[in-house]
């Protein structure tokens, strides 16, 4: 190692030579390197070329991941060169990426609503999320969902490979039918004002989406409205039997309640021109003037009484205008409106209505359901007809002339035009004709210089040979300075979803244009297609059964005629479920992840630069929590070398060369097929979404989730995660980036483990027993229930008969304020865990870790004994591993071969047991072979005892090996000695005392490791019955003192507690038991008196995740909250105290210390207990735990350990009698139900999985 | 008298075995007073079999194409009676044979014993001075002076990188750990390239001596020799070779009775062209998938098993021992100013003297096609050289007059490589010739690196067009484009060489591509999809030419001429092939 000079950018740096570029930009914050193969935890590997960069003097481009950095080096890493190769890089990636980034219905959509997004949540019953999600590009849903064309469905589902498209708009239209009925509907969150007003003209769907959009960034939004309503087309185009104006009312009203200022029976053209609103101080204009002129038929008499324009004719009866039909009513069109003005024609009283269509049926513009309903409504269709003339007698119309038709070739757009049938002329005698035909906008009669000063002085609007308004199709700009237009103005009459999409991308456009002077589109976001590499077929998709669309409930055809009653019912909750689930989730789980689409997207990245051809893989589903997805694989190795090098596995592999290498499990079977340990580490190092979770959800998404990084709380090893949530429900677990304690390594249950969060057997719902059977009830009931009763309960019995169990998985805070309840409002000591009950003659206090990870790290030796490892703390094998790559030598004590053994340096493979003789056996080579290692006098008699033939006989352990540690241990350092406080193995009482000795001697620290994530803080914050927060003894005169000063209660007078809770539970001496967040009675190994103990007290609380068999037995049950429903601090078996951070609020109504500190709130000590914020308990941690004086702090970024120096339980000098029986632990691991709950769900998950597997595998081979 | 067979690969699939069998069954039946031996390759690959008969006094008389039938008329005449027959001489001492200029413009230090001796008997090593370098350097016991030795000689690695052996030895050695190997890579992949197999097979002794002379000069105890599982003759010599040298104390403990042990083992690659990119080549004898690494590290730093490791190719280590004995002098007497000493070439494609030739650098492409190999078979025109195997590149016949040197051949685009050197003429496609070594290198990309992995896939798929007549204005362009940026980023030799043979095609016969893109023709009438078939009025009607074609394009009457269908014709030529009036047209 060197320091050295260099240059990257221009900006001088001075780094480690040992250090790649990469590692010494990103270090300095210097130039955003892009990489797909790196990850931290790995060695460099230079495989994707991203992260090229220029060094000076350098023949090529040089991956400044692997290249590492010298003196004098000066570096470039965004030059034009650069960047070319990267995209090209990109590009070629991307060429061979059969996969979709999003599902093609949101591709299909105008308006690109995240459809999968919102079908997802509406599947998991998010309604108020769903709705949200919709608003971000749509803000019209209820409407949208009456009226909308959707092509989301049409073109875009993939269902309709399969049977047919799932009623995505229908479910779209539950969601906002839904948020319109609650009292408090969706409100999005809009900016502060920015004083800028932008005036919208028409207040259609184009007008009304772009103000709510520019009203949510924060402007003032005025609307001129030339009609008496606002609603444009939606409310004078559109029948009240298809989308109800109350609907449009309330919907219009939540764009007004943002601020928007409507003014209707205002023109433009008559009472304010372009100029006018410019000269008002109008910042910029949006034009959403519509297409309001019907097409002629370009036919005879087309001008006699009779015959209608269709629009007009809609527009009139919108308008309130009376309006006469009676006889036979002659449609002609096939579009929307057509069929609209022949049902509304019916409704109005015509006798008989007929549609004319010049081509067939399947060329009908109109959605299906809306043909299929007009003539169950009784609307005749003639298909292949068109008029030719209007025959008018007594000037009013008496018949139309038409001719029949057929279609001739398609055209330039594929349609089949029509052609008529020379000869085929014929008559029908009629009463009315409306023609709807098509619209066309009238804005060119306002440029014709009829209104003066239409127009800012010297502008020009331009327009189309169609006579609409030209617009640059990105950003919506017109030829006129700060005015933008979009809907059917710009189009000609086209759909709602159309103008919708438009209003919302003129409105970012405008808001650029405000902000910097420059309107901009949206921003561009890469999307990889199936589509562009080959035509997706049914054998495609994920197996599915075939279903139907669930039909939309309908009133019947007799009751709809004369009224104009909503025809469309809409869903049930139980279609939206069932539609919902029809989903196919055709876009990819990592789309809001994926580094691959960020950096396409941060590239610029086009698709078809180099397409060539692509390779088409099966997505593998074979394990039950672990997706892989080939064809989403850029082969960046990063989990093949994740699991060979950091896991030690070697799941995967690379398969085949050249164009056609894969990354696949061994031998490309299954991943059941491997050793795979499902620690799901792959996934967090897959830069796409090839390796993914399964996730326990009915439908995963994805969505745009919001992290925290926070902590596991299943064992004691401390590993940092990223929580992950959207809206108020949290998703998923995922590894962490910024985890400088476990470099962002977790085992299987740090990432599938957390299902029980979200899942729907949570104890939700607090229950009371007032007489025989528990009764649910509110949360605050049940606590001020409780509260009354334990304190009513307190004054009827002593100290000793009162008893607070709390869980080594809680927060420090949490089982700080348990405690403190306990000594304050129950006025007794006996506060523990029931893990403490047990297996006591192993329990060693004194003995803590004085090691820590990076110890294991920098070590030249380590010593495990009296643990599984690889199984019980994974993370801390895996670091084990990482320091055994770096020259450490391991050498494991214990019985059997595992994961761990397989990398050690020597493997003491000794009789169960024997472990303690062994290691004393190595102590006295030790001593042995080097003169400089002192013996305490405590283990001089003992090393004395152990004779090496006695020894190698008892153990199994051939001397010689023991000489061969004693050798690695005597020419090491660094040191660490690993063992397992909860070890559920032979063990000799007193073991961990000489463990540490032996560490002592050796100049070794000590890892002690602990099963449950917060069993070090437990007996730091005095949950127990021996010592007072901090291990101040019970009878330390300054102790109490300081006690009783910070909690102002006196606490010298509780008596009568002997420290043995476990003789007084057994002797049924406890009355008033309050346990949180364990279940005793539901664990079978926990012993049966201290059950009976339970059981037989008067008063029981239980507080739990889960409806446990305890809680059962209770008579208060009070659900608590989730470790990622609350903050705080927990601490690690390296006595290093971690921040937690609350990812979702909790389910359950309150977070747990809350609930602790009003059930002391209701027993009367309403001020003793009462904190505005979690951080409040952990600064009282910290004025009361002396050890805990620096560690903790809420601010989210503090890991450090507490102080050993202040620790105040002395150490106790090793005791174990050589040759006593080792004896097993009770294995009470079901005391927790989350830890069983999480053994069992993957057993079974793994077990299911493997059959499945297993039957597969036969039936390939078979066939 | 001896007689002795050339039972290299080379001689064996032209037949050589049998020959070799017929002599020993005549020898033995008639109790002939001659020694019936193997050999190794003798060179001239295109004349095997080949059988030698060296009189007592050393004279030698090499016979071309030797049959069983002819071995017993050359035993009845040469041997029985001592009358060469001349008409089957290629060569001999005394001026005879119409071969005789072969060998006079070759250097032999390489191939020095090979042909000479037989190469599963140490003793005709031992007498032809093998293992005396060996000796030499034990018991001058200076690893420091015999790394200066190699440094001065000026040899360079013959693997194709050119790096100079002395430093590679000298850093190995400087990198402090006590473990180090040395590996002698003998995975030859070029396709068109076999100098180190006829090397193995011929004078496996000479790379043993090298490799222990470079162990000792390293301070290697152990050496592995990774040699391609599709060389089983070569493998099986080694395994004899390695067990007779053991067994005369040449290797193992304490060799020839010095504190110097040194072990070679044996290890059979399967067949992955990139395992010849050193880091490959040691994860592969890791048990890795045999993909290439970052350096640095270099291996002489971090190698095998992480300890340093000296890693040479067969002909460099085979010039080793001729380098300690001749001295190193001698050695660089030979050659340009920077590249000294000689180059085995294996001289393939289209030329009439095919096979391996050992000449001095400095020597130009034109003194070898035209001079040692006689030139261009069926008197067709040089059109190019490709050297250097899929990562070298084409020089054309206008560049003839460039020397055997390092640096001028990459001034051409082309490298020195392996040895590979394939001749073509005016018959070859060039873009044929660039999809063909793409194509090779794509399938044995080993899949890492984004550009070589896809990046040639999309070139190759570009060339595959250009070839099918589907190539489009500005194909040429994106193969520059693509072939730049492949070279730039790649990991190793083999995606930085990929683009080699599209890059100086396209610099020297860029018309040739153009044809095939703007006029959809191939000039050197060999991409079938560009070709025309038609027939000539000369055609007698024979109706041949419609029977044979697969898909019935061509219609005439008996006598009268025959026409094909051009929208039914798929180009395959049979009609060509079958028309015995020449009168089907190709253009």
């Amino acid at each position: 190692m060197a320091l050295v000079k260099l240059e990257i950018n221009g900006k001088r740096v001075i780094a480690d030579s040992a250090q790649t570029i990469l590692k010494v930009a990103r270090d300095n914050g210097i130039g955003d390197i892009p990489t797909l193969c790196h990850d931290d935890q790995l060695e460099p590997f230079a495989s994707c070329y991203l992260c090229v960069v220029q060094v000076k003097g350098a023949r090529t481009l040089l991956p400044a991941c692997a290249t590492r950095v010298s003196g004098g080096m000066v570096v470039e890493t965004n030059t034009a060169e650069v960047r070319r190769s990267r995209r090209a890089a990109l590009e070629l990636l991307l060429s061979n990426h059969y996969a979709d980034c999003i599902g093609p219905c949101q591709l299909a959509c105008p308006a690109g609503v995240d459809i999968q997004g919102y079908v997802a949540l509406a599947a998991l019953g998010k309604f108020t999320d769903a709705i949200g999600l919709i608003k971000e590009s749509n803000p019209l849903p209820a409407i949208c969902g009456r009226v909308c064309t959707r092509p989301c469905e049409v073109t875009g589902c993939r269902r309709n490979l399969l049977d047919q498209a799932v009623g995505i708009d229908y479910i779209k239209r539950y969601v906002a039918d839904l948020d319109l009925g609650r009292a408090e509907p969706f409100r999005p969150s809009v900016a502060p004002p920015n004083g800028r007003r932008v005036a919208v003209v028409g207040a259609g769907p184009a007008g009304l989406s772009a103000a709510y959009y520019l009203a949510v960034r924060g402007y003032r939004v005025h609307i001129f409205e030339a009609l008496p309503e606002a609603g444009g087309m939606l409310r004078y185009g559109i029948p009240e039997y298809r989308l109800p104006k109350e609907v449009l009312d309330l919907e219009i009203s939540q764009i007004l309640d943002l601020g928007v200022k409507l003014s209707t029976n205002v023109a433009l053209g008559r009472d304010f021109t372009v100029a006018s609103l410019k000269q008002d101080g109008f910042d910029a204009t949006f034009l959403g003037l519509g297409a309001w002129e019907s097409s002629t038929m370009r036919v005879k008499n087309e001008n006699v009484e009779g015959v209608l324009p269709g629009i007009e004719f809609l527009k009139s009866f919108g308008l309130h205008k009376k309006i006469d039909i009676w006889g036979k009513v002659m449609v002609v069109g096939g579009g929307n409106t057509a069929i609209d003005c022949a049902r509304t024609a019916l409704r109005l009283g015509a006798d008989k209505v007929t549609l004319l269509y010049r081509r067939t049926r399947n060329e009908m513009p109109a959605n299906k359901i809306e043909i299929d309903e007009a003539e169950h409504e009784g609307v005749a269709i003639e298909l292949l007809v068109a008029p030719t003339r209007v025959i008018a007698q007594d000037g009013r119309v008496a018949a139309l002339e038409c001719i029949r038709m057929e279609l001739g070739e398609p055209d330039a757009s594929g349609r089949r035009s029509p052609k008529p049938v020379r000869g085929s002329e014929f008559e029908i005698a009629c009463d009315f004709v409306i023609a709807a035909i098509g619209q066309n906008t009238h804005i060119a009669g306002l440029l014709d210089g009829k209104v003066p000063n239409f127009l800012p002085f010297g502008e020009t609007l331009n327009l189309t040979r169609w006579q609409t308004v030209q617009v640059d199709e990105r950003t919506f700009e017109t030829s006129v300075e700060g005015v933008f237009s979009g809907g059917d103005v710009v189009t000609g009459a086209a759909t709602a979803v159309e103008a919708i999409a438009a209003g919302r991308k003129a409105a970012h456009a405008i808001d650029r244009y405000i902000q910097i002077g420059k309107a901009e589109p949206e921003p561009f976001e890469f999307c990889s297609r199936k589509d562009t590499f080959a035509k997706v077929t049914a054998a495609d998709l994920p197996s599915s059964q075939p279903t139907q669309l669930r039909p939309m409930p309908l009133i019947p055809p007799v009751e709809r005629k004369g009224s104009f009653a909503e025809v469309e019912l809409g869903y049930t909750l139980d279609d939206v479920n069932r539609e919902a689930t029809r989903c196919l989730e055709c876009g990819c789980s990592a789309l809001f992840e994926c580094d691959l689409r960020r950096y396409a997207t941060a590239y610029q990245v086009e698709l078809k630069s180099f397409l060539g051809e692509a390779a088409q893989h099966r997505v593998d589903r074979s394990h039950p929590l672990i997706e892989l997805d080939p064809n989403k694989c850029i082969l960046c190795g990063c989990c093949v070398r994740m699991c060979s090098d950091v896991v030690g596995v070697n799941a995967y592999g690379f398969i085949h060369r050249g164009f056609n290498t894969v990354v696949k499990p061994a031998l490309a079977g299954s991943l059941l097929d491997t050793e795979c340990t499902s620690c799901g580490l792959c996934i967090g190092t897959c830069p796409t979404g090839a390796i993914s979770q399964h996730l326990a959800l009915a439908k995963p998404g994805p969505w745009a989730t919001r992290s925290v990084t926070s902590l596991c709380h299943y064992c004691g090893v401390g590993c940092e995660l990223t929580f992950e949530s959207y809206g108020d429900s949290f998703i998923k677990t995922a590894r962490s980036a910024d985890a400088p304690v476990t470099l962002g390594n977790h085992c299987r249950r740090g990432l599938f483990g957390y299902e029980y969060v979200q899942s729907p057997d949570r104890l939700l719902h607090a229950r009371i027993r007032p007489g025989r059977e528990l009764q649910e009830t509110t949360l605050e009931d049940a606590i001020s229930y409780a509260g009354m009763r334990l304190k009513e309960l307190t004054r009827r019995y002593a100290p000793g008969e009162m008893a607070v169990f709390v869980s080594p998985r809680f927060t420090n805070e949490e089982i700080y304020l348990a405690q403190k309840l306990a000594r304050m409002a129950l006025r007794t000591h006996n506060v523990t865990s029931c893990t403490q009950l047990v297996n006591q003659e192993f329990a060693c206090q004194d003995v803590v870790s004085t090691a820590t990870y990076g110890d294991i790290l920098d070590a030249q030796a380590l010593l495990v004994v009296n643990s599984e490892l690889d199984e019980e703390h994974y993370v801390v094998d895996l670091l084990a591993k990482r320091a055994i790559r770096k020259g450490a030598k391991l050498i494991v004590v214990g019985p059997n071969e595992n994961r761990t053994t397989r990398f050690s340096e020597l493997h003491l493979k000794c009789t169960p047991g024997e472990e303690t003789s062994v290691v004393l056996g190595v102590l006295k080579a030790v001593t042995e072979r080097s003169t400089g290692v002192t013996v305490p006098e405590d283990l001089k008699a003992m090393l004395a005892a152990v004779k090496p033939k006695n020894l190698e006989r008892r153990s199994g352990v051939a001397w010689d090996e023991i000489q061969q540690a004693a050798e690695i241990l005597a020419g090491s350092i660094l040191k660490v000695l690993i063992f397992n406080k909860d070890h559920r193995g032979p063990r000799v009482p007193g073991d961990e005392r000489l463990f540490a000795a032996v560490a002592d001697t050796l100049g070794a620290s000590l890892l002690a490791l602990r099963e449950r994530s917060n069993m070090q803080g437990l007996l730091d914050m005095g949950a127990s019955p021996s010592w007072l927060p901090g291990y101040l003894p019970l009878d330390d005169e300054a102790s109490v003192d300081m006690l009783e000063k910070e909690w102002c209660v006196v606490l010298r007078d509780i008596r009568g507690c002997d420290g043995d809770l476990a003789r007084a539970l057994a002797d049924r001496k406890i009355k008033v038991a309050v346990v949180l967040g364990e279940d005793p009675i539901g664990d079978p190994d926990f012993p049966e008196e201290l059950k009976a103990g339970l059981l037989a007290t008067d008063f029981l609380v239980v507080g739990d995740l889960l409806y446990t068999e305890t809680a059962k037995a209770a008579n208060v049950v009070i659900p608590l909250s989730a470790p990622a429903e609350t903050s705080g601090t927990m601490t690690n078996h390296e006595r290093r105290v971690q921040c937690v951070q609350r990812a979702t609020p909790p389910r359950n109504g309150m977070e747990t210390w809350q609930i602790l500190c009003q059930l002391a709130s209701s027993m009367g000590h309403r001020f003793k207990m009462k904190y505005a914020a979690v951080v409040d308990v952990t600064e009282e941690i910290r004025r009361v735990v002396p050890i805990y004086r620096d560690a903790a702090a809420g601010d989210g970024k503090r890991r450090e350990l507490w102080r050993l120096d202040e620790f105040r339980l002395a150490p106790m000098a090793p005791t174990v009698a050589l040759g006593a029986r080792a004896a097993a632990p009770l294995p009470t691991r079901a005391l927790d139900c989350l830890d069983r709950r999480a053994e069992d769900r993957f057993a079974r998950l793994l077990a299911q999985a493997r059959t499945r597997h297993a039957q597969a595998t036969a039936a390939a081979i078979a066939s | 008298m001896k007689i002795l067979v050339g039972l290299g690969t080379c001689g064996i699939a032209a037949g050589a075995e049998k020959t070799y069998q017929a002599l020993r069954a005549r020898q033995a039946a008639d109790g002939l007073p001659v020694t019936v031996e193997k050999t190794g390759c003798i060179g001239m690959c295109y004349r095997e079999p080949l059988v030698e008969i060296r009189g007592d006094d050393g004279a030698r008389f090499q016979y071309g194409n030797v049959t069983p039938e002819k071995a017993d008329r050359i035993l009845d005449e040469h041997v029985g009676k001592g009358q060469p027959i001349d008409a089957w001489l290629v060569w001999s001492d005394d001026g005879r044979g119409d071969e005789r200029g072969y060998f006079t413009n070759q250097t032999r230090i390489v191939l020095r014993n090979c042909g000479k001796i037989n190469p599963e008997a140490i003793d005709d090593y031992l007498t032809a001075g093998g293992y005396q370098a060996l000796k030499q350097v034990l018991e001058e016991n200076d690893p420091d002076a015999l790394i200066a030795t190699i440094v001065d000689s000026g040899l360079r690695g013959r693997g194709g990188a050119g790096f100079p052996t002395g430093m590679k030895w000298r850093f190995t050695r400087l990198a402090e750990d006590a473990q180090k190997f040395i590996i002698c890579n003998a995975d030859e992949g070029d396709p068109g390239a076999f100098m180190d197999r006829s090397v193995l097979e011929s004078d496996p002794h000479s790379v043993l001596e090298g490799m222990a002379i470079a162990g000792f000069a390293i301070g290697a105890a152990h050496g592995y020799i990774y040699v391609r599982a599709e060389y089983p003759k070569a493998i099986e010599r080694l395994n004899i070779a390695i067990a007779q040298a053991e067994e005369r104390g040449f290797l193992g403990d304490n060799v020839l009775g010095h504190d110097f042990s040194f072990h070679i083992r044996l290890k059979e690659g399967a067949g992955a062209f990139v395992c010849g990119e050193e880091t490959a080549l040691i994860a592969s004898i890791e048990g890795k998938r045999g993909m290439p690494r970052v350096r640095p590290p270099f291996p002489a730093s971090k190698g095998l098993w992480e300890h340093p490791t000296c890693i040479n190719n067969v002909e460099t280590l085979a010039n080793v021992p001729w380098i300690v004995s001749n001295g190193e002098a001698a050695f660089s007497a030979m050659g340009t100013a920077n590249s000294k000493g000689t180059k085995v070439f294996a001289m393939a494609g289209k030329i009439k003297r095919g096979g391996l030739v050992e000449v001095p650098m400095g020597i130009s492409i034109k003194e070898i096609v035209h001079g040692v190999c006689g030139g261009i078979k069926n008197n067709k025109k040089f059109k190019a050289a490709q050297m250097g195997g899929p990562s070298g590149g084409c020089i054309p016949a206008e560049l003839q007059d460039t020397v055997i040197d390092y640096e001028s051949l990459k001034k051409t685009g082309a490298i020195m490589g392996s040895g590979g050197l394939v001749v073509m003429d005016e018959t070859t496609c060039m873009v044929d010739v660039a999809r063909f070594f793409l194509e090779f290198t794509q399938r044995e990309s080993c899949g890492k690196c984004t550009f070589c992995r896809i990046g040639t896939k999309r070139m190759l798929e570009v060339l595959t067009r250009i070839c099918d007549g589907r190539g489009k204005d500005g194909d040429i362009e994106l193969l520059e484009q693509l072939a730049a940026l492949v070279k730039n980023t790649s990991l190793c030799g083999l995606g930085q060489g990929a683009p080699n043979p599209v890059q100086t095609t396209i610099k020297y016969f860029r018309s040739e591509y153009e044809a095939h893109i703007s006029n959809k023709k191939c000039p050197a009438r060999q991409c079938t999809k560009l070709l025309t078939y038609t027939i000539l009025d000369s055609c007698v009607g024979c109706l041949i030419c419609a029977k044979v074609c697969p898909t019935k394009a061509i219609s005439g009457e008996l006598k009268k001429v025959h026409v094909i269908d051009q929208s039914k014709c798929t180009h395959c030529g049979e009609c060509h092939k079958a028309c015995r009036t020449d009168a089907i047209a190709v253009d």
